[in-house]
């Protein structure tokens, strides 16, 4: 190696303040990256919502905050547009990195990746797409805007129904917008093989998107949950965050739909957070499917939890629960529980059906349907062996420091894509 | 009264024929005392033969002698090659002139072969200036005038009016007959106040424009051949054979019973003349004379901003089917100097400019932008731009901001947009809107490419190196002097594979077809280049000596959808071919909609506006290339030997 990387890290937001499994990653893989001894220095840029407009300000040693905002997310376009050219640039004139790793464009906008090449034109990009957001419109979903019905594939046709208020033309605009930006682009990361797919499809050349896992902290698999002669494996956890799309009104749902003789064989525990910033409609739902529930005993809505809190509470479980209604791309949470020793029980679409292997380290239940999720947990409430059998069959995830490995490598392998001839990044799309 | 009882009537005017007047110049002798002789006259027929036979007889009165009974004078004796009241009839005459005598005296008018007719006392004419110059005259009734219309006058030959006085016959005044076209007839006639012979007509309304010129609407119940016009007060004459007509239902109710009822009574007419005239009146020509149909004095003056103009003129009721009519009869006249008036007022405009970056020197081409009403998309064609490196080396690339709303953040705009993407460009702040050909042809002024591109601010390229293609097939053969790209649609579908021409019969206008609009580019016929009729101005590059001889962009057209065509014909007057290369492909974000040109009526008149005045100036190339598109280039070969 001739010249040792130095490394600009930047997400949407920072886990100090956000504790989203984008931003969370990022950080990790930041923290990764700046242990190595191949990497001559690593910074941290992450979008943070206080301070002046546009400003960037140090957080800690080498992670700086930068007050960037979008009010426009259709075409994803920065507020502070002065800052791109002041603030942004003169941090990269000062850090000079040799390579950006972008992990998002939300709330920053897609601007930065072009003023990055413009004021670093040897340096490379990566980015790490971590949802739908440049092919979808709805939050970057993939379901339908309103019913929340999965989306298998975009169209300026199918969009527009989707979003009636725009045109065609509109996400002609949208579409091509982010596809030039994203020719600024070396080579892009899915922590999903669903989600590398995907972009493939809208436009990303293959050769040009990889995959690779989000990396977890190095743990020992906890124990098994000791139980007591006639018990059985019956405790299930949800943990995560509590929106429509993440699938907990279906578990809700499916749980009160069982006969009572079966239900009081199945403990749920709801590790949940961020309901409270949820509609009004969604709450009430919740609150209503809640309540009997936790009256009898099966519900135990225990709340929101610090990472550094998770092993403790997934101790008390037997499997991890996901009953996402969208595709979900890497879920965090499938990670970490293959890392504390627990099989997951998920619905059967997208990066969950990918990473989740059934009835080898877990169980994949029809998404969205109230009875066979009742029928599934019921069934593995009362079978013997099966939990033990889907505890064996885990295989550890990558750590931090393999996921950095993962992406240096690639450093090493692409070429550099000059920003005035990047075309060959994206197939044709037309 | 039908058509048929009028002639009759108009038969009956008074007629001189020479073979029944004996000459008085070839009897000397008198056959009995003058006195006697006059004594018997006054109890004869005047004009009957034997009263002819008499007044020859008598010799003149001298000029010191005698006192006349009258006074009277010839204002004109005018000879029209072709009478309106007697189609065909040649040479026919008209005597106007005034005459106060009493009642018991004859007045006739002679010529020097004694051809000769009594002006009635009757059927005479209103005459304020003679009474105004004889008050209180005794045998002024205020008829004063009369009009006499004889056949077989003799230009340059003397007319003389003549009256009987104790002393003789006596010469009251004399005038040479001189040939005269009908608007100067017309104008020089004076009026009679009496009914119109069942004529009637008003204008309702009269639409003044500040470039000259009005335009009149109203309705007129007159028999078609009726000779009806309108005049100003300087004399300015137009006939209402000029106008474009239609029924008006109204007016048919309104009249059930008129002879004229059933022709198209509605009138529109355009008025050529001075800026500000003081009144218009609606004329005709009757065997009585002329009479007054209505005369306005209220105008409304059309706004200077000719589309406003346009609003308001075209509001004036016609069916869509026939406007094509009357644009070309009215419309078009009275807008044509108010649009060149219009532009030439913004040519003298000055526009601000300025340069982001350092443009290249000597640009292979201008790429030239312009922009009304939104501007957003000119961070998309950036972003596309920056990503072919001959934008920063060999094009000059100019935005003309053709729109005053955008001055005041449109350069903070492009900062930033220069900032992010560093291509170098010039904007040009056009102060006020020229529309598109007016802009273009302003940002030519500034643009010193060799070739110039123009290209919409919502079409953006699909790859690096288009521009390139499609200057190598301009500079392929020195023949060529524009190309145009394929353009599609959002979706993908053709929106431009060049342009032909087609007759929409509904409307009477030849309309700019884009063919295959919508089949996916495979279906393409071309997929090389070829000649075309015309290419679409979203996206055309030409040659610059070839865009300054047919002197850029025609500013005739009211915000048209006729300029890019205009602009194909006329480099193909100029013996040049226009090309479509099928090869080079954008992206024209243009909405695919029905293509319905009926929807808005002001907007389907301004289309078949535009198209008339495109028509008028292509007309037979528009049809050469609809019978023979593969022939579309040929044009009349004695055109091409202006090619260099």
């Amino acid at each position: 190696m001739t010249q040792k990387h130095r490394i600009l890290v930047t997400a949407h937001g920072h886990p100090d303040f956000s504790l989203g499994g984008g931003e969370i990653a990022a950080y990790n893989l930041f923290n990764a990256y700046a242990g190595r001894s191949d990497v001559d220095e690593a910074f941290f840029l992450a979008r943070h919502d206080h301070g002046a407009p546009g400003s960037i300000y140090p957080r800690r040693q080498r992670e700086y905050l930068w007050a960037q905002e979008v009010h426009d997310w259709f075409q994803l376009r920065a507020v502070h547009a002065a800052s791109l050219h002041a603030d942004f640039a003169e941090l990269l004139e000062q850090t000079r990195p040799t390579v950006l790793h972008a992990h998002h464009y939300a709330h920053m906008g897609l601007e930065y990746l072009q003023v990055f090449k413009s004021v670093l034109p040897e340096a490379k990009i990566i980015l790490t797409l971590h949802e739908f957001m440049a092919i979808c419109n709805n939050n970057g979903q993939m379901v339908k805007a309103g019913s929340n019905r999965l989306c298998f594939e975009e169209s300026f046709h199918d969009c527009v129904r989707c979003f009636p208020e725009r045109s065609i033309e509109d996400f002609w605009l949208r579409k091509h917008r982010f596809q030039s930006y994203f020719n600024l682009v070396d080579i892009f990361v899915t922590p999903s093989d669903f989600l590398r797919e995907r972009y493939i499809n809208w436009g990303i050349h293959p050769d040009r998107i990889v995959m690779i896992e989000n990396g977890q902290q190095n743990r020992l698999p906890l124990p098994a949950r000791p139980i007591t002669e006639g018990e059985t494996r019956n405790r299930f956890g949800f943990f995560g965050q509590i929106n429509s799309y993440k699938g907990v009104h279906i578990l809700l749902k499916a749980l009160a739909a069982l006969p009572k003789s079966q239900r009081k064989k199945i403990s749920l525990e709801v590790h949940g957070a961020n309901l409270e910033g949820q509609s009004h409609e969604f709450r009430d739902m919740i609150a209503h499917l809640r309540e009997p529930l936790e009256r009898d005993g099966t519900l135990q809505w225990v709340g929101a939890y610090e990472p550094f809190q998770l092993p403790s509470r997934m101790a008390g479980v037997d499997w991890v629960i996901i009953p996402s209604v969208w595709w979900e791309n890497s879920p965090m949470v499938i990670q970490e529980a293959f890392t504390l020793g627990r099989p997951v029980v998920c619905s059967d679409i997208g990066g969950m059906a990918e990473k989740v292997k059934h009835d080898v380290d877990g169980i994949h239940v029809p998404v969205g349907n109230v009875r066979a999720w009742g029928e599934t947990l019921s069934s593995l409430a009362n079978d013997a062996t099966r939990w033990d059998r889907l505890r064996a069959g885990i295989r550890r995830p990558i750590s931090f420091a393999e996921c950095a490995q993962a992406h240096m490598s690639l450093l090493d392998t692409v070429p550099a894509v000059h920003p005035t001839h990047a075309q060959t990044v994206l197939a044709a799309a037309e | 009264m039908p058509v048929k009882a009028l002639k009759r009537q108009m038969g009956k005017w008074p007629q001189l024929t020479s073979e029944d007047s004996p000459s008085r110049h070839n009897s000397h002798e008198l056959t009995g005392p003058v006195s006697a002789l006059i004594s018997r006259i006054a109890l004869l027929e005047p004009g009957s033969l034997e009263w002819r036979k008499c007044i020859a007889q008598i010799p003149p009165c001298p000029a010191s002698s005698g006192k006349a009974k009258a006074k009277a004078k010839i204002d004109g004796v005018f000879i029209i090659p072709d009478d309106p009241l007697s189609p065909g009839s040649q040479d026919m005459g008209y005597v106007h002139g005034w005459a106060l005598h009493s009642p018991d005296t004859s007045l006739w008018i002679e010529d020097e072969c004694d051809n000769l007719l009594i002006v009635p006392n009757t059927a005479r004419v209103m005459r304020p200036d003679v009474t105004a110059a004889h008050t209180g005259h005794k045998w002024d009734d205020g008829n004063a005038g009369f009009l006499l219309r004889l056949p077989q006058l003799v230009e340059n030959r003397t007319y003389y009016l003549r009256t009987l006085t104790a002393h003789g016959v006596l010469t009251l005044d004399t005038c040479k007959a001189e040939r005269v076209d009908l608007k100067s007839l017309l104008s020089r006639l004076p009026l009679n106040a009496v009914d119109a012979d069942g004529h009637l007509g008003a204008i309702d309304e009269i639409f003044v424009s500040p470039a000259g010129g009005a335009v009149a609407q109203g309705w007129a119940l007159t028999p078609p051949e009726a000779c009806v016009w309108f005049q100003d007060d300087s004399g300015n004459i137009s006939f209402i054979s000029d106008a474009f007509r239609r029924h008006r239902a109204d007016i048919k109710q309104g009249f059930a019973d008129h002879p004229w009822s059933d022709h198209d009574s509605a009138f529109v007419i355009h008025l050529p003349g001075e800026k500000s005239p003081s009144s218009i009146r609606m004329k005709v020509l009757t065997p009585k004379g002329v009479h007054l149909l209505s005369e306005k004095s209220e105008f409304e003056t059309l706004p200077r901003d000719p589309r406003r103009a346009a609003e308001r003129l075209f509001m004036i009721a016609t069916e869509e089917r026939r406007f094509h009519d009357r644009a070309s009869k009215v419309d078009i006249p009275l807008l044509k100097p108010l649009i060149a008036e219009h532009s030439l007022r913004q040519k003298q405009i000055r526009p601000r400019v300025k340069e982001f970056g350092t443009i290249a020197p000597d640009p292979a081409v201008s790429i030239i932008v312009p922009l009304y009403g939104r501007y957003d998309f000119v961070e998309h064609q950036l972003l596309k731009f920056s990503q072919d490196r001959n934008f920063r080396s060999r094009y000059e690339l100019i935005y003309i901001v053709d729109d005053p709303r955008m001055n005041d953040n449109i350069e903070e705009y492009f900062d930033y947009l220069f900032k992010l993407f560093n291509i170098p460009l010039k904007i040009i702040l056009g102060v006020c809107n020229r529309g598109f050909s007016g802009a273009n042809n302003l940002a030519a002024d500034y643009a010193n490419g060799n070739a110039l591109l123009f290209l919409n601010s919502d079409v953006f390229p699909q790859y690096e190196g288009w521009v390139e293609a499609l200057l190598d097939e301009l500079d392929s053969e020195a023949s060529i002097g524009a190309v145009g790209p394929r353009l599609v649609y959002a979706t993908g579908g053709i929106q431009h594979a060049g342009m032909r021409f087609e007759f929409e019969e509904k409307f009477g206008i030849w309309l700019n077809r884009h063919p295959y609009s919508g089949l996916t580019p495979s279906l393409d016929p071309a997929s090389i280049a070829e000649d075309a009729s015309a290419v679409t101005g979203a996206c055309i590059l030409i040659k610059r000596d070839v865009f300054d001889r047919i002197d850029g962009w025609s500013t005739n057209y009211l915000v048209g959808d006729f300029e890019d065509s205009h602009l194909c014909l006329a480099v193909r007057q100029k013996g040049y071919r226009v090309r479509y290369l099928p090869t080079v492909q954008l992206t024209h974000l243009e909405r695919q909609s029905f293509k319905s040109i009926g929807n808005d009526p002001f907007k389907l008149r301004l289309t078949i506006f535009n198209a008339v005045q495109h028509q008028e100036s292509w007309s037979e190339q528009l049809q050469r290339d609809d019978a023979q598109p593969a022939a579309a280039n040929l044009f009349p070969r004695d055109m091409s030997k202006e090619l260099a």
